[in-house]
């Protein structure tokens, strides 16, 4: 298996190269352009100079080749400049339409993102994990009819839907919970705490449902073809308690897909919730990503992007090896 | 458990799986609540004939009322004309879209896992269309094929065509990671093992072992893929990618409607009444072939 | 957001009370902190590099023009003593020179002195920029900056300027720091993140964090020239959302003071003003939603030379019956009510603004008339031959492809032009585009609103500050995009009438204001005569503020932020 993840990473280069080239050609191809957002005001010579101004009349292949050079050579140096605490001139990534370094704003977003996306998943799986497991020990019991029903509502309810009602219904009628959320607001003391806690419950409460959701209904199908194995009969009539059974014999063997499809959904908290983050104004990751795109700033959009595609690579690997790890028989040549 | 006991039930025992079916009563009320929204989007506009596109200023936004049953919105178009309507879009985008991506990442998963030389490649492709952004993605789409594909098919079935491929070609990829890691794992027990000794033939390894074994995760995926479909369709709408404004779609209906909650709430209480009730019984039906299918249920059945 | 009105209170009581014996309410930062919503959120705060009023707003609290203009369209003078002029010798005979003096003891917020060799600075800033300067365009004809002494500027312009006060004047050119900003010149532009993010300025706030793309915070300039001012000791703008949720947050939740462009359907924002936190504000500038009509021919078999004036004139939009018919069949009234309520006026003009520009020739339109309208396709010639309900003549089928960016009252208008024109025997195909790509000058793609690949497009346009000179440059004949010159320019609708160039020209020779206004009002009938614009809508700013917040006086012309320093909370 050690042999096999350094493989796999060292593969990893290339793929990521081969990626990053494909994400370029797609987001440069694209036609939203950089001046669509200047007011009409701005006669038509002037955007063309501005447009000059970007390099967008550098051909592709420059353009790519710079951007490489930035992400894979200036922006590590710099890092490790900035960690020695010295002043670094090299051209660092710069975001087109705000003139910050592209590494600033994420990190600027970074800390919204994973309090309130990075939350839900956490949420997510916590409800998942015992309403899955549940709706399958008792199929068509009433925890199963429950957990579909609310499983169904998370897949069919749009956020931008539920997002909405929740502000009209907490915020508007019941002012319970603000409908902003405050980036600003920092965490020193109980009360700020309780600040943060109120101003994430609504965006929170939204995205976990979706995920809760989707991760129930593939840990209830899987345990269900599962719990009707032989060995799962083997071991009730050993006389095993039945927690047992289900925890360490049928989870086991039964929580695959959930690790693929919690693999998959850990990269895209990185990569923001789009729709809800605009909803409640948590403006994370995904408000930069979409608000990139819509101003045609590709050296923020590539390199969001390819940052997202970084985590996607691993997180597969992870799942693959999680496979091995939680069923010894896979092999992997 | 034996070789023969894992595949499909031969063919003189499709009557019992109907019978298995019929005893699974949430199967049975998916199925009809399932019709009758199709045959509700399918006959309804004979029965209910109000243009969905006609304006009538005079009554916007109206409460339900007998001219309007489910009332009007914000330009006077009638809302149960346009759930009508609607309803044919989105089913069609959901199930056809659906379809794609399931059947795409079946076939990815199925071909990765089984053949092992295909494992690394199918899987880096599926990272490479896992990380593109769909935005940029569907903005080139339709710079490059919309104009093509209207002269083609006329402006309403071109821009269907490449939403439909747009939401499969980017939605199958979980699928296809699902079913190979359920793949991965099957390939290593004993009765494939048994078969692949019996010099059972790839092909007929996928369809009597692999495919039965590993339904209830591709099913799943169906069933929520028809409402990712749904709402993705809405999202396009709103970014300015999907149908032309006078097409209405539920997912459309419901978006629109969002805005005006507190003034007609019944504008999105139908919409969203719809595509639940249709993601529901979709879920149901799934919920019960997978179980007429299920081999071990026969002899659960059987006890 | 909460936490952080409850702290701008606590802070504001704080104040009062240590001033308690010689307060009075108008103390400076007495109405401690105020909540600004822009939607659209600011990603830079100089407005050289900025991408539009969601960044040149938000950075009129720091930084502050020579002159601006006030809620009526006034030139005020700001920074300046005075506006120039012909009377004060201001403005050289010739027209080619305007002579700036400044006001005396003014102080930059870091404490050093604001100069004449500021303003000669901003001037060159912008003007030697490599392309990068977005306000490039108001400096184009400026030959020449100098600093005649510390206090007075002159710029002197290539050709005679009747209208001298774009540069420097108005809230796209506020004057820069040279000490600050002097590194930054030309390339060195892009990279001056601390600049850009935090300027410093003149005006009553000073930045105090900046995150692009979601936050600033503001704080009272301690060294503002009035001791009593601004009222507000702090101001947090806030960016994100949609409008309708902008619009919530200060009508319903009173989580906000002030949330700007609220274009939302009326009956929505009526039924939230009701919710009794906030009201709604709205004020008239010169933006008018119209149609714009292809005169070239748009189809798909011309390739190269679609929508081009060599790819030969449109088969039917060039037919004045039909595009009077076209006109006459909208109820401009109802488009106005439906999409803008109280913050649009029907229209049949393009210069609806300054008074003394509307032209009153083409008020026909206001009244829809679907009889008159069908009598004139048919006395054209335009017959429903085959009865599919489209007329058709020689073989030609009004179809028109109408298309739009995307954007819900656009929708709207669109979904009722569509079944107008239906009436009269019209058919339309609607398709909207993304405005990242319909506004974009992207030469790849199709889709853009130069390119015009469509019989008819809609959206607004405007003229900033109150002089429409440049603006009716616009549809001269050299302004018409083709592949030739890169499809620069805005004449969209590809008019092309040697009278209308002979107009603009005088105008251009003119300087008497009642003599430029005749001009401009002919070339506007010229205009609306010939059908290549249908205008619909004279467009309102809309805002909303909290039922606390005083002093606002909402400006069309200029930043609706401009007199931020005069807003106080009631009490």
């Amino acid at each position: 298996m050690f042999t096999y993840t350094l493989r796999r990473l060292a593969f990893s280069i290339p793929v990521l190269l081969a990626i990053s080239l494909v994400i370029f050609l797609l987001i440069d191809l694209a036609p939203n352009d950089p001046t669509a957002n200047l007011p009409l005001t701005i006669p038509p010579e002037i955007r063309e100079q501005l447009r000059t101004g970007l390099g967008l009349d550098a051909p592709t292949h420059v353009r790519y080749l710079l951007w490489c050079k930035q992400f894979f050579i200036h922006e590590p140096l710099n890092l490790l400049d900035g960690m020695m605490g010295n002043e670094s001139s090299r051209l660092r990534l710069q975001s087109w339409s705000t003139h910050t370094p592209v590494m600033e704003l994420i990190a600027e977003r970074l800390p919204q993102t994973l309090w309130v996306v990075g939350l839900s998943l956490v949420i997510g799986i916590l409800i998942a994990l015992p309403l899955g497991i549940l709706s399958a020990r008792h199929q068509h019991g009433w925890v199963d009819q429950f957990g579909t029903f609310v499983a169904m509502l998370g897949f069919s309810v749009p956020s931008f839907f539920l997002g909405v009602l929740m502000i009209i219904v907490f915020s508007v009628k019941l002012g319970w919970f603000p409908s902003i959320y405050d980036t600003t607001h920092r965490v020193t003391d109980w009360h700020s705490l309780g600040v943060q806690l109120r101003q994430m419950v609504m965006p929170v409460t939204v995205l976990a449902l979706f995920n809760a959701a989707q991760f129930s209904r593939f840990l209830r199908a899987s345990m269900l073809e599962t719990l009707h194995q032989d060995f799962i009969r083997t071991a009730r009539a050993k006389g095993m308690s039945e927690a047992r059974v289900l925890l360490r014999h049928a989870l086991r063997n039964a929580i695959g897909p959930v690790v693929t499809v919690i693999s998959l959904a850990i990269p895209q908290v990185f990569a923001g919730a789009i729709i809800t983050e605009q909803v409640f104004r948590v403006n994370g990751l995904g408000q930069l990503l979409i608000s990139g795109i819509q101003s045609g700033d590709v050296p923020l959009v590539q390199t969001l992007t390819f940052l997202f595609a970084v985590l996607i690579v691993l997180f597969n690997l992870m799942a693959d090896i999680t496979y091995g790890l939680l069923d010894p028989r896979i092999r992997y040549d | 458990m034996t070789d023969r006991a894992a595949s499909l039930p031969p063919l003189h025992s499709r009557v019992s799986l109907w019978r298995r079916f019929g005893r699974h009563r949430g199967a049975v009320v998916g199925m009809v609540v399932f019709a009758a929204i199709t045959a509700a989007v399918l006959l309804g506009p004979f029965v209910w004939p109000v243009d969905p596109a006609q304006i009538d200023i005079a009554a916007k936004n109206q409460s339900p009322s007998l001219a309007h049953p489910l009332g009007t919105d914000q330009l006077g178009h009638d809302l149960l004309a346009g759930l009508l309507a609607g309803g044919r879009v989105s089913l069609l985008v959901g199930l056809v879209a659906m379809g794609l991506a399931v059947g795409l990442g079946t076939l990815v998963g199925v071909l990765a896992g089984v053949l092992r030389h295909w494992d690394a490649p199918l899987m880096r492709m599926t990272d490479l269309f896992l990380s593109l952004p769909l935005l940029p993605l569907l903005l080139v789409a339709i710079m490059l094929w919309r104009d093509s594909l209207r002269a083609q098919f006329g402006p309403e079935a071109g821009i269907f065509l490449l939403i439909v491929c747009a939401i499969g070609l980017t939605s199958w990829m979980q699928t296809a990671r699902i079913v190979r890691g359920e793949v991965l794992a099957l390939r290593e027990r004993e009765f494939i093992i048994a078969a692949t000794a019996l010099g059972t033939r790839p092909l007929a390894m996928i369809r009597r072992h692999i495919l039965p074994n590993i339904l209830g995760p591709i099913l799943v995926s169906a069933t929520l893929g028809v409402g990712h479909a749904i709402l993705t369709e809405s999202a396009l709408s709103f970014l300015g990618l999907g149908f032309p404004s006078d097409v209405p779609s539920w997912g459309r209906m419901l978006f629109d409607g969002t805005n005006y909650m507190t003034l007609t709430p019944t504008r999105v209480v139908w919409p969203g009444l719809a595509i639940t009730l249709t993601v529901l019984s979709v879920n149901y039906l799934g919920d019960g072939l997978r179980d007429a299918l299920d081999p071990r249920r026969v002899r659960g059945a059987a006890r | 957001m909460m936490g952080n009105k409850r702290s701008g209170w606590g802070l504001a009581t704080g104040v009062a009370l240590s001033l308690l014996p010689a307060a009075t309410l108008a103390e400076r930062g007495a109405a401690g902190h105020l909540n600004i919503l822009y939607w659209q959120a600011p990603t830079i705060l100089n407005p050289y590099l900025s991408s539009g009023p969601k960044d040149i707003e938000p950075a009129s609290l720091v930084l502050e023009p020579l002159a601006r203009y006030d809620e009526t369209g006034n030139l005020v003078p700001w920074l300046a003593a005075d506006i120039p002029t012909l009377a004060n010798g201001g403005i050289s005979d010739d027209l080619t020179t305007i002579t700036w003096r400044l006001r005396p003891d003014l102080t930059w917020s870091d404490g050093m002195n604001f100069t004449a060799h500021d303003v000669v600075f901003t001037a060159n800033y912008c003007i030697s920029s490599d392309g990068g300067c977005q306000q490039a365009g108001k400096f184009s004809d400026v030959t020449r900056v100098e600093a005649m002494d510390d206090l007075t500027v002159r710029l002197t312009f290539a050709a005679p300027k009747p209208f001298p006060y774009g540069p420097l004047v108005g809230v796209e050119t506020p004057i820069l720091q040279k000490a600050q900003f002097e590194a930054c010149m030309g390339a060195g532009a892009q990279s001056c993140t601390a600049q850009n993010t935090a300027p410093i300025g003149t005006g009553p706030f000073q930045v105090t964090d900046f995150r692009a793309g979601d936050v600033v915070t503001f704080e009272a300039n301690p060294r503002y020239r009035d001791p009593e001012k601004p009222g507000f000791a702090t101001v947090t703008i806030k960016g994100g959302g949609d409008a309708i949720s902008a619009a919530r947050a200060v009508l319903e939740t009173g989580e906000m003071d002030y949330a700007w462009n609220l274009q939302v359907d009326p009956e929505i924002l009526n039924t939230m003003a009701d919710g009794g936190t906030g009201q709604i504000i709205r004020s008239f500038g010169t933006p008018v939603e119209r149609l714009m009509i292809n005169r070239t021919n748009p189809a798909p078999s011309l390739g190269d030379l679609r929508s081009t004036l060599k790819g030969g004139p449109h088969p039917f939009l060039t037919d004045p019956a039909v595009l009077a018919a076209m006109s006459l069949a909208i109820d401009r009234t109802v488009v106005a009510e439906l999409g803008y309520g109280a913050a649009g006026k029907p229209i049949c003009d393009i210069l609806p603004a300054p008074a003394i520009y509307a032209s009153s020739a083409n008020d026909t339109c206001l009244t829809q008339d679907i009889d008159r309208a069908r009598h004139l396709l048919d006395d054209a010639g335009w017959i429903d031959s085959d009865g599919d309900g489209v007329r058709e003549k020689d073989g030609v089928r009004l179809s028109v492809l109408f298309q739009t960016s995307t954007n819900p009252v656009r929708q709207d208008t669109q979904a009722l032009l569509k079944s107008w024109w239906a009436g009269i025997g019209i058919e339309t195909e609607l398709r909207h585009i993304d405005p990242s790509v319909f506004f974009g000058g992207d030469p790849g793609s199709p889709d853009t609103f130069q390119k015009f690949y469509a019989d008819i497009q809609m959206f607004t346009n405007f003229f900033p500050g109150t002089d429409p000179e440049a603006y009716l440059n616009n549809w001269t004949c050299k302004s018409i995009p083709a592949p030739a010159n890169n499809w620069l320019g805005f004449n969209i609708p590809r008019y092309c009438n040697a009278d209308y160039d002979a107009l603009a020209a005088e105008l251009a020779q003119t300087s008497a204001l009642e003599e430029r206004a005749v001009i401009a009002r002919r070339m506007n009938d010229m205009l609306m005569q010939a059908g290549a614009l249908i205008p619909l809508v004279h467009r309102g700013d809309v805002s909303a503020i909290s039922n606390t917040l005083k002093g606002v006086r909402m400006n069309s012309w200029d930043s609706e932020l401009w007199n931020i320093a005069d807003w106080t909370r009631a009490k």
